[in-house]
């Protein structure tokens, strides 16, 4: 009874922040009007197969002296001003995220989500951060980047003693840099990080004309083994994970980045996965401007059209959106762009298997079989479009449709969209690309 | 004096031709007191007419009750157990005759006389012994009767198993075939990847040496059928064109077998025909040791008459009688025998009663046990890899799990098959052998129960 009264809170919040937004796709558990911690119990819900999908809810720009980010389908966290202190409530605790249409995960994170929701402040900003813990183990949070007094760098048994499950700790310090930073736990990290613990921590420059762009976005990379037919990530999992997200989510559940043509655009990424990350961007050459260590100066960066994420690490990019069109954004290891797939499924290239159809199809009489893999894996695709059924909760190795035909691909991607007319501080998807007449590669 | 030979051998023969009822009556009720509906063949009309009724079952799909039918009328081992109710029978008839009488005829000749000497002796008191006779032919003849139901009441429950046992066999043959049709499309499979340079030589060699052995069982299991089908049709009694019969796909139940055993240990006691034949063969040791008892003096005194006329003298009748002086065998031997006999076949009822009690307790038990197993894989086992297949086949839509696990857990699904039918089968044969350590009579098992 209780949990559905606040779920029904929650939902009547989320609803009353949509309606401020127009076009923001679905509602939101996530809660800007009133952010009272008891209201985000998503861990509470008993069928996860029917929690909503967090979308994108971008920060109300009102009274801020900065340009918000824009979290891929998260959120900002609201905090309020207590004698010049900007107070943060942070809750530890189990919780339930959709990483894309039809499939869910047990998480652990903040507030309701994971990855918990970003903290933007501003450099020089006062800020207290109380973290109650509700998972069943103990945590801390470390801030990750920040020059801070030693006692606050939240290292486990370092630097303070584990916060204990039920019990609530403050960190107060005041933010003598800007750029983008992370916050995870030190404690228990291998299954707390596992299990999508962290969050970004974005601190604005004092002066906003300093390094100002026009479309701020940021996201992490987490990867996770959730093993198919399963809810809850393997934490023992070091290399063979088969969920690899931007903010715990996996294309085509993954919001595009849709910026009017000529903008000054900054992606900020973080990576806590177990391995580097070549993000990929087409259509335009950026620069790495900022890494977890600060502002990269102008004069020291250089053109790219993909950046190395290393382990650990943040890189934020700029670019000019000067062309139009649909762009692919991706990390450039091919299998971090599929979904759950085998990795010790034997190798069908050529082999020609059609005429053993039968044969097996006797064998297996009550569902549909076609072989797969001789000319490829696209025939994976196929049956994704044809319905056919997987494991429970699982997605299909490649998917999303565009308006060509399949995407064929899963994990982390997703699409920049530059659109001419895309009105200011517009986040709304705008649809696929109109392509001008005989702008599109055709068959001759 | 003329008439005394003539009134004994008419009351000899008043006595012997007491009615006994004809052995196809005794049969009859052998077929009464079983509730079955055996055939006795005796001349080449019942041996035409009986292949004709055993045509007439085997043009349709063979159940297990004809089975039993066809081994019933058909099993010439069982024909030939038949026909001591022949033999038990003809000692009955043969008990109610007197012993005949001897007739002596002899001549002396001297000093010109000759004396011939016509003599008649019976062994007159044996009239008297001959209702006893024929009382312990009568116990005989009911023990032979007990004892050939208890064998007819064997070869039913031997005909069920043994069509259990085909039908099983049968089954797993074509389910090995299944699993063979499995590794061989992985074989298939595995020799296509390798010559398409996707998979090592060793790699391929593993699977057709799967292949080979998948083969292997399967011609086991063809083995294996045929001869549990060679067992059904001795047990039938068919031969040559006969043998061609098709066994019938029959849904088996399982039915929940009785809770207790204690009752069914009385009941058979009560109903068991090899009970009901020791019981019998006690019976006659008794009145055997009775009898032997009775006529220890008496059994070889015997009545004589006898004419002599000798040459120019008038005829001479002689009536004597004759009685062993029992000096030195007064019986004692045969009386010692006839109560060791009767000690004999007191334990024999006794040890045929424990084991008996024993069968029924380890045939329930065996029931009990096969019924769980049996009910275990029909109730869960199978349907759970019935699933694990099916979410197996998910596995490979999304391509993380390639087609030689598909199969693999397919031949998985097939052992557990073959698990399964062999359960049922001796949860079958179990039931079956319950029947018999109950006594049960002709018909199925369950009613028994």
């Amino acid at each position: 009874m209780q949990h559905n009264r606040r779920n029904f809170l929650g939902l009547a919040s989320a609803a009353l922040a949509a309606a401020a937004l127009p076009k923001v796709s679905g509602a939101s558990e996530h809660d800007h009007a009133a952010h009272t911690v008891a209201r985000r119990q998503l861990s509470r819900v008993e069928n996860p197969v029917k929690v909503l999908s967090p979308s994108t809810v971008v920060t109300p720009r009102k009274g801020k002296n900065y340009n918000p980010v824009l979290t891929l389908n998260g959120w900002s966290l609201p905090y309020e001003m207590k004698e010049g202190v900007k107070e943060f409530r942070l809750v530890a605790e189990p919780v339930v995220r959709e990483f894309a249409p039809g499939m869910v995960v047990n998480c652990w994170g903040y507030n309701g989500t994971s990855p918990g929701p970003t903290i933007e402040a501003v450099e020089g900003d006062r800020i207290r951060l109380i973290v109650t813990n509700r998972l069943p183990e103990h945590t801390t949070i470390h801030w990750h980047g920040l020059i801070l007094p030693n006692g606050m760098d939240g290292v486990g048994g370092l630097t303070q003693p584990q916060i204990k499950p039920g019990e609530t700790y403050v960190y107060e310090f005041t933010l003598r840099q800007s750029g983008t930073f992370m916050y995870h736990p030190h404690a228990d990290e291998m299954v707390q990080m596992a299990m999508g613990m962290m969050g970004m921590f974005i601190v604005h420059p004092k002066n906003p004309k300093l390094h100002r762009v026009d479309r701020d976005f940021c996201f992490l990379l987490a990867s996770y083994d959730v093993a198919p037919g399963t809810y809850t990530p393997d934490p023992a999992t070091m290399t063979e994970f088969n969920l690899w997200s931007f903010n715990s989510r996996v294309f085509p559940g993954i919001d595009p980045m849709v910026v009017r043509k000529g903008d000054r655009v900054r992606i900020r990424v973080g990576n806590l996965t177990m391995t580097n990350h070549p993000i990929h961007m087409h259509g335009h050459v950026f620069e790495v401007s900022g890494t977890d260590g600060g502002w990269v100066p102008k004069s020291a960066r250089w053109p790219e059209v993909t950046a190395d994420i290393p382990v650990g690490s943040i890189r934020c990019i700029e670019f000019t959106a000067t062309e139009e069109g649909d762009w692919a954004f991706h990390c450039h290891k091919s299998h971090h762009t599929m979904g759950p797939m085998g990795h010790g499924i034997p190798n069908m290239l050529g082999v020609k298997q059609d005429d053993l159809t039968e044969k097996i199809s006797d064998l297996l009489p009550d569902y549909m079989y076609m072989p797969m893999g001789r000319g490829g894996m696209a025939e994976m695709q196929d049956m994704a479009e044809m319905g056919m059924a997987l494991p429970e909760n699982t997605l299909p190795m490649m998917t999303g449709k565009g308006p060509f035909g399949p995407i064929e691909m899963g994990g982390m991607f997703t699409v920049v969209k530059v659109r001419k007319d895309q009105p200011h501080g517009d986040y709304a998807d705008p649809g696929w690309f109109d392509h001008p007449a005989g702008s599109v590669a055709q068959k001759v | 004096m003329k008439t005394w030979p003539a009134i004994c051998v008419a009351a000899v023969l008043g006595l012997s031709g007491c009615s006994v009822p004809g052995k196809e009556g005794v049969f009859r009720s052998l077929n009464e007191g079983m509730g079955s509906n055996l055939v006795w063949i005796k001349n080449e009309k019942e041996a035409a007419a009986v292949e004709q009724n055993v045509t007439a079952i085997l043009a349709r799909p063979l159940e297990r009750e004809d089975a039993v039918r066809i081994a019933l009328i058909n099993n010439r081992s069982l024909q030939q157990t038949y026909e001591e109710i022949g033999i038990a029978h003809a000692d009955l008839v043969q008990a109610g005759l007197m012993s005949n009488p001897v007739l002596g005829y002899s001549v002396g000749r001297g000093g010109g006389v000759t004396t011939k000497k016509v003599g008649i002796e019976l062994a007159f008191l044996d009239l008297l012994w001959i209702p006893l006779r024929r009382e312990l032919a009568g116990i005989a003849l009911e023990e032979t009767k007990a004892r050939i139901a208890d064998e007819v009441l064997q070869a039913v429950r031997d005909t069920r198993k043994a069509y259990v046992d085909a039908y099983t066999a049968e089954t797993i043959a074509r389910f090995q075939d299944e699993q063979l049709s499995s590794a061989s499309a992985s074989a298939q499979l595995a020799v296509r990847q390798y010559t398409a340079g996707n998979l090592s030589k060793r790699d391929m060699l593993r699977m057709r040496a799967e292949y080979s052995r998948a083969r292997i069982d399967a011609l086991a299991a063809r083995q294996a059928a045929s001869d549990a089908r060679e067992e059904l049709n001795k047990r039938m009694g068919v031969y040559g064109h006969f043998t061609d019969y098709r066994m019938a796909e029959t849904e088996r139940s399982l039915l929940a077998p009785p809770v207790s055993s204690e009752d069914l240990e009385r009941e058979s006691i009560r109903r068991r025909f090899d009970i009901a034949a020791a019981r019998k063969k006690l019976e006659f040791a008794a009145r055997a040791a009775g009898m032997v008892e009775s006529t220890r003096l008496l059994d070889e005194l015997s009545l004589e008459y006898e004419n002599e006329r000798s040459t120019g003298e008038a005829r001479f009748n002689t009536l004597g009688v004759k009685i062993p002086l029992p000096l030195f065998d007064v019986g004692q031997g045969r009386v010692e025998s006839a109560k060791a006999e009767y000690n004999q076949a007191y334990h024999a009822l006794y040890a045929l009663s424990v084991n008996v009690r024993s069968d029924v307790r380890r045939a329930y038990a065996a029931l009990r046990y096969r019924y769980d197993i049996a009910a275990e894989y029909r109730n869960a086992l199978s349907g759970i890899h019935r699933e694990v297949l099916e979410e197996t086949g998910l596995y490979y839509n999304g391509m993380l799990e390639g087609i030689y696990a598909l199969l693999e857990e397919r031949r998985r699904y097939g052992e557990i098959q073959i698990g399964s039918v062999e359960a049922a089968g001796e949860y079958e044969k179990a039931r079956i052998d319950l029947a018999y350590a109950l006594g049960s009579p002709m018909e199925d098992a369950d009613a028994a129960q």
